[in-house]
């Protein structure tokens, strides 16, 4: 996967209110080109009011929101660049997937036309079929493939992944890994799922009554977080460890498992120099880095996200 | 869309989701133009010719005051208005259409454009096809075509109003059901208003009277009555640039509420919140005051039913609008500070106009503030005849009618303006008691330095009148506002009718008087009316004039006046001029009837006889006519020699009938043919061979209608009933 690292999309303390709630808390993000960001959070964090301003359906009460610099709300220009699927996709007019082929092209110059067909025969989709018809997920589907075909740089995507069986969540993560490769195409995916997100984001930010609780790349937070797992010797209390910077510490028994923070190399180290009877690193799941990370930081996220 | 036929592609696009729009669209015009017109072909006329009865029928299906025509562009607005962009009440619809990169004036455009379109493609294919229709039917093609296609301009134009309106409530709401309420409450709030203090005024202010006033506004503050009142008449340049202007207005308000609206009001019932409490109270106020206004008049004008009225309109319209506004019903009671406020604004309202605390009531204009005035009652001069031959198109016709007071204070401008402000002085110097007598009412129009126009009416109690209009009538600006024949030029003069009695006479036809003689006359008479006094009016006429200019004398000949007496003027005994240009002429006016050529006289008298009930009730009485056959040769004599022509009463300024007798006289008539004539198509024949015609006369008070009176007592007396 190419990877430019360039900023693009970036929100300044963006702000949304409806009423009395504060939907988004001057939230500030930077969205780098090429990377899958997922947005994380329970019902209510805010991911669709994010989401919604980022795509210029709604007008941020404070903060901005830029793509290269450049503001999205009415800005013809900045909105070709992204397609917007939303949790409760629109088809207009009682319409067909190719009425919506038809209806897209005009709005999106580069919509694959001949991708669309494929990709509708590949996934069972009749193309001549009312839409109406259609049940949740092959609705699901077609939004996500209307995305695709659109050939904008972004793709948004909020709850794209609830309603698709497992087969279909991970065709759609291939194609998501296709055009990526390809074009370098960025989606940004909202989802109140964490797991959904594992093997597909780069980063993933936390929503938490509006606010970002968090905000990591997980490349960075796999290799600099680390599951160990060790019996130390006889007479061991634990001083041998002290050069860990751990995180958390479990025990059953003589059985340690630890949460450490640092690079491989360091932990590992550290590891061998205590002469334990027994240890080895664990890969983390995203699950579990976000679990030590929120714990730190204070909050019990099983109860924000799982 | 960044495409530079962005326009056509959306519209295309906007065609495709409002298909059913279109269909029933095309639908309707189809079955009211082109199958109305064909079903038009096949009908029959009884009288006239086929092709120019049918012409009228097609001219009338294509014209712009098509009433059905009218109903349905009305509809149709209201229906394309709110369908067009009630996307924007569903969140789904709005995340879709919003995230397109598509600016919102754009979908606006599109969107608005398409709306209008849906109406007028089908409306002028099917207009075109019905015209020519029309034409290959007879009619001639280039009228058909013309009416069709200005009827379907001038009708788009209107719709366009209503359309607009319809978009406004939708941008202004985010709730289809509340936006064809808001589309109401635009139609309907104002001119609602407006009949609330004009009923509130005509209640409680003793002056009021200017419900022309309040009526004109009713076209400028509401889009329907501004719809409507444009298609009810005759089109001008006027009324196309107004709906024009009006169209701008409405467009750039529509656009700037889509540009502002905030996507996230899909599905509330205000898109703007800073609306919310300025349409809440505004409604409050005015459900309020009408339940003021009904409670009130129900209950006979008690404080405590006001202010029931005042909570019961007040509270539940609050309530009901809250539960709008939250969609919930628990909220029922929000924002109870501003009910309060709004109850206070609706009671102050009410104790403005209960109270007069303006000062309506007692206010006369300041002198050097005061232009001109006219001065108007129907108590004076009521017989005067005011319209013209030309219909609301400009084109000659029958007479049709003026209003009077829309007449008179047009034409109106006393010269000594104060004695308009002597009457509303005299008016504010009567006593409450005076109140209790029956009312003559003067109606006065103030026309200020500024070019404001402000009209009063002043009841006054019988007898009063007299005093207070005396000095009026005398003003020359008073008769010559009032008295269109005073106009006349004698080079326009063709003729005189001459009526005594209802038998009529033409003057220069009939009987050669000259054209010098016939000026002579209506110098005379002009002279007369203008040095008439409100005295010299009370008298009975001796006889009826009517003086014709070409046109008149036109509609003498094709009976255009179509109703009998109309622009006569009565010839006062005052008149010595006018009788004398008569006399020289040798037309004797004071003539006695005959009564040897009376056989018998009905007689009407009104007798008062006490009212039948219980004991208990107090003394009343009851009054009823009497009548009876008079047929005794001496009192018939003495009966001719005092009776007055009935229609001649309607001249007599100011006349109090009391006492009066009324009388069916029958008279012989040689022939049938002379009774018909003479007694308006009625005669009758008896047995014997007499034929006789009866018209109708009275008896003033006096003497002899006492004796007639008593003589009908007696009768009734003894034969209670007949």
């Amino acid at each position: 996967m190419e990877r430019q690292g360039k900023r693009m999309i970036e929100t300044v303390n963006l702000t949304k209110r409806f009423e009395d709630v504060v939907a988004v808390d001057h939230v500030s993000a930077a969205i780098k080109d090429g990377y899958v960001f997922g947005l994380v959070g329970t019902n209510g964090a805010g991911k669709s009011t994010f989401l919604r301003m980022l795509s210029g359906v709604l007008k941020p009460d404070e903060g901005t929101v830029t793509i290269d610099g450049a503001p999205v709300y009415e800005n013809e220009k900045a909105k070709l660049r992204f397609f917007y699927i939303s949790d409760d996709q629109h088809f207009p007019g009682n319409g067909t997937p190719r009425d919506m082929m038809a209806f897209y092209r005009k709005f999106y110059p580069a919509f694959d036309c001949g991708r669309y067909q494929k990709l509708l025969d590949s996934f069972g989709l009749p193309g001549n079929r009312k839409i109406s018809t259609f049940s949740k997920g092959m609705k699901k589907q077609l939004s996500v493939l209307c995305g695709i075909c659109a050939g904008t740089d972004y793709l948004f995507c909020d709850e794209t992944f609830d309603g698709l069986d497992p087969v279909m969540r991970q065709t759609v993560k291939s194609l998501f890994a296709n055009d990526m490769e390809e074009r370098n195409m960025t989606p940004i995916i909202a989802s109140h799922n964490l797991r959904e997100l594992e093997d597909i984001c780069d980063h993933v930010g936390l929503l938490h009554k509006g606010g970002i609780l968090l905000s990591r790349d997980l490349d960075e937070m796999k290799t600099t977080i680390h599951k160990v797992q060790c019996v130390l010797a006889d007479g061991d209390q634990g001083e041998s460890l002290k050069g860990l910077e751990i995180m958390k510490k479990e025990s059953r028994g003589r059985l340690l498992t630890l949460t450490v923070r640092g690079e491989r190399e360091q932990v590992e180290a550290v590891m061998q120099a205590a002469e334990p009877v027994f240890y080895e690193l664990i890969p983390l799941s995203l699950e579990e880095i976000f679990i030590s990370e929120t714990e730190v930081a204070g909050y019990d996220i099983k109860k924000l996200v799982f | 869309m960044i495409l530079k036929n962005w326009f056509f592609k959306g519209i295309g696009e906007e065609m495709k989701r409002r298909l059913w729009a279109a269909a029933l669209s095309v639908l309707v015009f189809f079955f009211s133009l082109p199958v109305v017109m064909v079903y038009l072909t096949t009908s029959e006329y009884t009288g006239g010719d086929w092709t120019a009865n049918f012409t009228r029928d097609a001219l009338k299906v294509l014209s712009y005051d098509n009433g059905w025509m009218i109903f349905l562009m009305a509809v149709l607005a209201v229906l394309l208005g709110v369908s067009g962009f009630s996307y924007l009440n569903s969140r789904r619809k709005v995340d879709f259409y919003h995230s397109l990169p598509m600016r919102r004036e754009k979908l606006f455009a599109v969107q608005y454009v398409s709306g209008i379109l849906i109406a007028a493609v089908p409306y002028l294919f099917f207009a075109v096809v019905s015209a020519a229709v029309a034409a290959a039917s007879g009619a001639p093609g280039g009228v058909v075509m013309k009416t069709a296609l200005e009827g379907w301009a001038y009708q788009m134009l209107s719709f366009t109003i209503l359309y607009t309106t319809a978009v406004i409530a939708v941008m202004m709401t985010g709730n289809t059901v509340v936006a064809l309420l808001g589309f109401a409450v635009f139609n309907a709030y104002i001119p609602a208003m407006l009949g609330l203090l004009e009923s509130l005024a005509e209640t409680c202010l003793d002056t009021f009277c200017d419900y022309e006033m309040m009526a004109g506004w009713v076209p400028k503050t509401s889009p329907f009555a501004f719809y409507i009142s444009g298609l009810t008449d005759d089109i001008s340049a006027e009324r196309i640039f107004s709906r024009l202007a009006v169209w701008a207005v409405l467009v750039l308000i529509a656009l700037f509420l889509h540009k502002k609206r905030p996507s996230e009001a899909a599905g509330k019932a205000m898109a703007f919140p800073v609306s919310q409490p300025i349409i809440r109270i505004l409604l409050v106020v005015e459900f309020a005051l009408a339940g003021l206004l009904f409670f009130w008049i129900l209950g006979k004008g008690g404080m405590g039913w006001a202010v029931f009225g005042l909570l019961a309109g007040g509270v539940i319209s609050h309530c009901v609008i809250e539960i709008i506004y939250h969609f919930d019903f628990k909220k029922l009671f929000s924002h109870r500070l501003q009910m309060g406020a709004s109850l206070v604004l609706a009671f102050a309202l009410f104790a403005l106009f209960r109270w007069d605390l303006t000062g309506y009531d007692r206010w006369i204009p300041d002198p050097d503030r005061l232009h001109s005035a006219a001065v108007y009652s129907d108590e004076v001069d009521g017989w005067v005849d005011y319209g013209s031959f030309t219909n609301r198109y400009g084109q000659d016709s029958s007479w049709t009618w003026t209003g009077n007071q829309e007449y008179i204070f047009e034409n109106m401008s006393l010269e000594d303006k104060n004695l308009a402000r002597n009457l509303a002085e005299t008016w504010n110097r009567l006593s409450s008691e005076d109140g209790e007598n029956w009312w003559e009412t003067v109606y006065v129009e103030y026309r200020m330095e500024s070019g404001r126009r402000t009209t009063r009416r002043y009841n006054f109690p019988e007898g009063t009148l007299r005093q207070a209009m005396a000095p009026v009538y005398e003003d020359q600006g008073y008769k010559n506002g009032r008295y269109p024949l005073l106009e006349m030029d004698g080079d326009q003069l063709q003729d005189v009718q001459l009526s005594i009695r209802g038998e009529t006479v033409r003057l220069g036809r009939q009987e050669a008087v000259s054209r010098e003689n016939l000026r002579a006359l209506l110098e005379a008479y002009q002279q007369d009316l203008r040095e008439m006094t409100l005295e010299d009016s009370g008298q009975a006429p001796a006889a009826e004039i009517r003086f014709l200019d070409e046109r008149r004398v036109k509609a003498v000949e094709n009976q255009d006046y179509r109703y009998d007496g109309v622009e006569y003027y009565p010839i006062y005994p005052s008149f010595f001029r006018t009788l004398e240009v008569l006399g020289s002429i040798g037309v004797e006016v004071d003539q006695k009837v005959d009564p040897e050529s009376i056989r018998s006289i009905q007689v009407e008298a009104e007798i008062q006889r006490e009212a039948e009930g219980d004991a208990a009730e107090q003394e009343s009485w009851t009054y009823a006519y009497q009548q009876y056959e008079e047929t005794d040769r001496d009192t018939i004599g003495r009966i001719a020699e005092e009776m007055i022509y009935g229609p001649y009463q309607r001249y007599q300024n100011l006349y109090e009938n009391e006492g009066d007798v009324y009388l069916d006289v029958d008279f012989y008539a040689e022939s049938a043919a002379e009774a018909d004539s003479l007694g308006d198509g009625n005669y009758a024949r008896t047995d014997q061979g007499e034929i006789y015609y009866t018209v109708r006369y009275y008896l003033p008070a006096g003497d002899l209608a006492d004796e007639l009176t008593e003589k009908a007592v007696r009768l009734w007396e003894v034969q209670p009933g007949q």
